[in-house]
């Protein structure tokens, strides 16, 4: 082992040291923070319906602003046998203040915090200081057992913290079965342990890197980038693995269980919402619907293309025409969508009126189910125009000018020149604006919410929209959540082929 | 330690000056309209409460509003105030997370004697009063009575029949400019089950059994597939423009029949202030009249109310009751009432209301309220969902043109379903 390594060995020793440190402050300030938040306030309203003692005579704090303001914010006294903390009593209906109860710990219980503690955090940074030199697989061990002896710690005095705070209260005169009440809110046990095993493992990751890298030093370079390319690469990871990966394991886990906003331990179901699902026609017929409004892309690309090729000219005000085509793709599409609401209108609208003109009959574009899908692929091609543009016009100008020459020369003609160069150069744009625009489809909402809301009759019902319905409207977040989880694989299976195909691509290309 | 803490106690409770702020939060799905008329209740609550400051949250839409409140009451950081729609009642208290008012009700000035009886029913679950209500209204049908005029039809009467009903929509209905295209339509189906459920309930049948618990055996029964028939034979039949779906943004009902090209319109007292300019320019000129019924049985209207309700787990317990009663109190209902947003819910109030009133629309919907029904929002969690249901129900005749009797058994199926769970 190395001195790096010994040194490295050592700040993990000092950084258990001094979270140990913490622990046992934050178990010192956790005998008044605690009483002066919730359980002074819990204990406040478990003792409601108690006579007043002869201590407490009723009345006291009975003005309605004090009562309020005492219950917002106990009132806190510093004194030198700690910190008094205060809350009010209140009448069995909890509406009228009838006294008020302060809640204190002993000084026995306030050493006790401090020193349990502080005597598990020496002892720990003791025995690694002493372990960092030939740190080894029972440096961890020690580095568990210290853990648990801090969180025992803490757990003993979170136990008399409690107890102190019922002898606080029973000078008072308050129901002794009331105080067994309050005793039995202790923190959580499981979150103590959870703790301790995140811990544990956060423990021995330092000291498995530390020996991994202390072996790695006579690998090869690469080995130790790689080390060194995992540790740059880390925030990004813990973000991805806290905004990204916990919320969609968080969404599994919600798929199959019965879940509710406000019952969130509902029973495991297994794969239920899943068989409902496969059960409901209106599930099948979003899924339907998306797949056929999807197909608005392919169809976007051809026009997109058409105008790239048209607008890359070099000509006078090009670039105002092109401004123009790509303005919708910036326009908020709530407006898009109520501004084309009234031009499909079938009234008032400026299609039927155009339709009439030419003496045709006026169609309900929104409101009849065979036109209603069509007429929204419309509006999103109309919007995303722009933007496959912009991406097709840049493909064309990275296309190099010698190629087209060089075909020139040979005798191709402009289709030609297409065929041949210019759309096989365009294939990496076109794939990934294929597959991307799908994967975007799918996501498709604010056009459904805003003009259609799924209708007629189900016509353009598409997945996300019935997601939200599901889970706002009809308040089953757990059905909800399958058929994410659906979605999910669908994109995944997508973002599969994209990845399969650009992979394929020449890399020239 | 006794002495100490007496002497603690004591000064630390005198030093608890009025200086500190108490913040109450209210939140609502009101547009900014009825949020200005409440403001000045707020303001008139802080002058006589010194030291509380009230803050208005509102969300704008509805269905996200109940999942805001109800998340937000989850988490512990509830509004002091919420207003709950009275289809609402049933979700929420399904989870048990609204106060019951009804022991605070008198501490607070709150004497339901005085309100009506039908509007405070749907808020009364299992014994707990939910909220207190604070405005309401029934479902009528407005007439355009210039339409009639030039029809030859006298004015409808309250208590009219389905018969005489579909005789005015024929003679409603024309082509005035004679291109040989209807542009004046007798009414307009609307296919939320909020705006026909009094046409089920006057044919003497319902939606759902009367104990909520399934749409098969009422749905599927004759006297309800007939009035489904008759109405869904409306747009067919061209007395009524094809439902749109496309009404919420647009409000194309409403603007047919503000320009005088619908005869008459089923809707609530809501509309009165959207209606106001042009009653108050002549450009149009209204009656009400109640949801016609089937010979033989009464009208039956819902009675659509909300009420202003407190979480159960609201910091300022007190002070939050006292609150939604202030806002519930007679001057209040007079300011919302003057604004034609809403019936009060003070019976005295309401009557006052309506002597003012020199159109007599107010005292036709005063003549619903003996007839009105408690909606089954407030009696079943899953309205939401029979709500879509029979909106499906009337797409799959008029859009999709299956039977019926075809559609009230699937509607009916999947509501059971819905209501099994």
């Amino acid at each position: 082992m190395t001195a790096a390594h010994r040194r490295a060995a050592v700040l993990v020793a000092l950084v258990w040291a001094a979270a140990s440190v913490g622990v046992a402050w934050r178990a010192l300030r956790g005998v008044d923070r605690a009483a002066r938040s919730h359980e002074a306030l819990a204990m406040a309203r478990a003792s409601r319906g108690t006579a007043p003692t002869p201590a407490w005579p009723g009345g006291i704090g009975a003005r309605d602003s004090m009562a309020v303001r005492t219950e917002e914010t106990p009132l806190v006294v510093r004194g030198p046998a700690g910190d008094l903390i205060t809350a009010p009593v209140k009448d069995a209906d909890d509406w009228d203040v009838i006294g008020a109860v302060g809640v204190a710990a002993r000084w026995r219980e306030r050493a006790a915090a401090v020193a349990l503690p502080a005597a598990a955090a020496l002892v720990l940074g003791a025995t690694l200081l002493l372990a960092a030199p030939a740190i080894t697989g029972g440096g961890a061990a020690a580095l568990t057992a210290g853990a648990a002896m801090v969180f025992g710690a803490a757990a003993l005095t979170t136990g008399m913290r409690l107890r102190a705070a019922a002898h606080a209260l029973a000078p008072v005169g308050l129901d002794a079965s009331l105080i067994d009440r309050v005793a039995l809110r202790e923190p959580s046990l499981a979150l103590a342990t959870l703790a301790l095993v995140l811990l544990a493992a956060c423990a021995a990751i330092a000291v498995g890197a530390i020996r991994w890298h202390a072996a790695a030093a006579g690998r090869p370079v690469r080995v130790r980038e790689t080390l060194n390319a995992w540790g740059f690469i880390a925030p990004s990871f813990v973000h991805l693995a806290v905004f990204t990966v916990a919320p969609v394991a968080f969404l599994l886990w919600i798929s199959v269980h019965d879940w509710d906003l406000l019952a969130s331990n509902g029973p495991f179901v297994g794969l239920a919402h899943f068989r409902e699902l496969g059960a409901d026609p209106l599930f099948w017929r979003a899924l339907r619907n998306g797949l056929v409004y999807a197909l608005y892309v392919p169809v976007t690309m051809v026009a997109a293309l058409a105008a790239a090729l048209l607008l890359d000219q070099p000509l006078r005000g090009i670039k105002v025409l092109r401004v123009v085509v790509f303005l919708p793709y910036v326009a908020s599409t709530v407006a898009v969508a109520l501004v084309w609401q009234w031009l499909l209108h079938r009234d008032f609208g400026l299609l039927n009126a155009a339709l009439a003109a030419v003496h045709l009959p006026r169609v309900d574009w929104l409101g009849n189910p065979s036109t209603a899908l069509p007429a929204l692929m419309l509006v999103s091609a109309w919007g995303q125009l722009g933007y496959m543009m912009v991406v097709y016009l840049a493909g064309l100008q990275a296309i190099p000018a010698s190629l087209l020459e060089a075909a020139r020369l040979d005798g191709a003609d402009a289709w030609q020149r297409f065929r041949f160069v210019v759309w096989p150069m365009l294939r990496p744009v076109s794939t990934y604006l294929l597959l991307t625009g799908i994967i975007w489809s799918f996501h498709g909402f604010t056009l459904v919410y805003v003009m259609t809301e799924g209708g007629p009759a189900h016509a353009t019902d598409v997945l996300v929209y019935r997601i939200y319905q599901t889970a706002w409207e009809f308040r089953r977040f757990d059905v909800a959540a399958a058929m994410s989880v659906v979605l999910c694989l669908l994109l995944l299976a997508l973002t599969a082929l994209q990845w399969r195909t650009v992979k394929g691509e020449p890399a020239d290309a | 330690m006794r002495p100490r803490v007496v002497a603690a106690l004591a000064l630390a409770l005198a030093a608890c000056g009025a200086d500190e702020a108490v913040t109450l939060r209210i939140t609502s799905w009101q547009s900014p309209e009825e949020n200005a008329i409440d403001a000045v209740e707020f303001r008139s609550f802080e002058a006589a409460h010194p030291g509380v400051r009230i803050v208005n949250d509102p969300v704008s839409n509805s269905a996200e509003y109940r999942e805001k409140v109800l998340t937000s009451i989850g988490a512990g950081s509830p509004p002091d105030v919420f207003l709950l729609d009275g289809i609402d009642v049933a979700a929420f208290a399904a989870r048990d997370v609204a106060l019951d008012l009804q022991p605070f009700a008198e501490r607070v000035g709150v004497l339901l004697g005085l309100f009506f009886p039908q509007v405070v029913e749907p808020f009364k679950v299992g014994g707990k009063l939910l909220a207190f209500p604070k405005g309401f209204s029934p479902m009528v049908y407005y007439y355009n009575r210039a339409l009639f005029a030039e029809a030859g039809l006298a004015p409808p009467r309250n208590g009219w029949t389905q018969d005489e009903f579909v005789g005015a929509v024929r003679a409603l209905t024309r082509d005035t400019d004679g291109d040989g295209v209807v542009d004046q339509w007798g009414t307009v189906l609307d296919r939320r089950l909020y705006a026909w459920q009094a046409w089920i309930w006057s044919a003497g049948a319902d939606v759902l059994t009367a104990d909520g618990a399934r749409a098969t055996g009422a749905l599927d029964q004759p006297a309800a597939e007939r009035t489904l028939t008759l109405l869904t034979d409306l747009p067919r039949l061209g007395f009524a423009p094809s439902p749109s779906t496309v009404g919420r943004s647009l409000g194309y009902e409403e603007r047919l029949f503000y320009s005088g090209r619908l005869g008459l319109m089923t809707s609530g007292h809501w509309m009165i202030p959207r209606m106001r300019r042009y009653l108050e320019q002549g450009r149009v000129q209204l009656g009400v009249v109640s949801v016609p019924r089937t010979p033989g049985n009464q009208v039956k209207t819902p009675l659509f109310a909300s009420g202003w309700a407190v979480p159960y787990n609201t910091p300022h317990r007190k002070l939050a009751v006292e609150l939604a009663a202030w806002m519930v109190r007679a001057d209040a209902q007079r300011r919302r009432a003057a604004s034609g947003l809403e019936i009060p819910t003070l019976m005295t109030v309401a009557y006052e209301s309506a002597a003012k009133d020199r159109t007599g629309m107010e005292m036709d919907f005063l003549w619903q309220v003996p007839y009105g029904g408690v909606p089954w929002g407030a009696r079943v969690a899953q309205y939401r969902e029979v709500e879509k249901a029979m909106m499906d129900l009337v797409d799959r005749v008029v859009v999709d043109r299956v039977s019926v009797r075809e559609a009230t058994r699937e509607a009916a199926a999947v509501v059971d379903r819905a209501l099994s769970r």
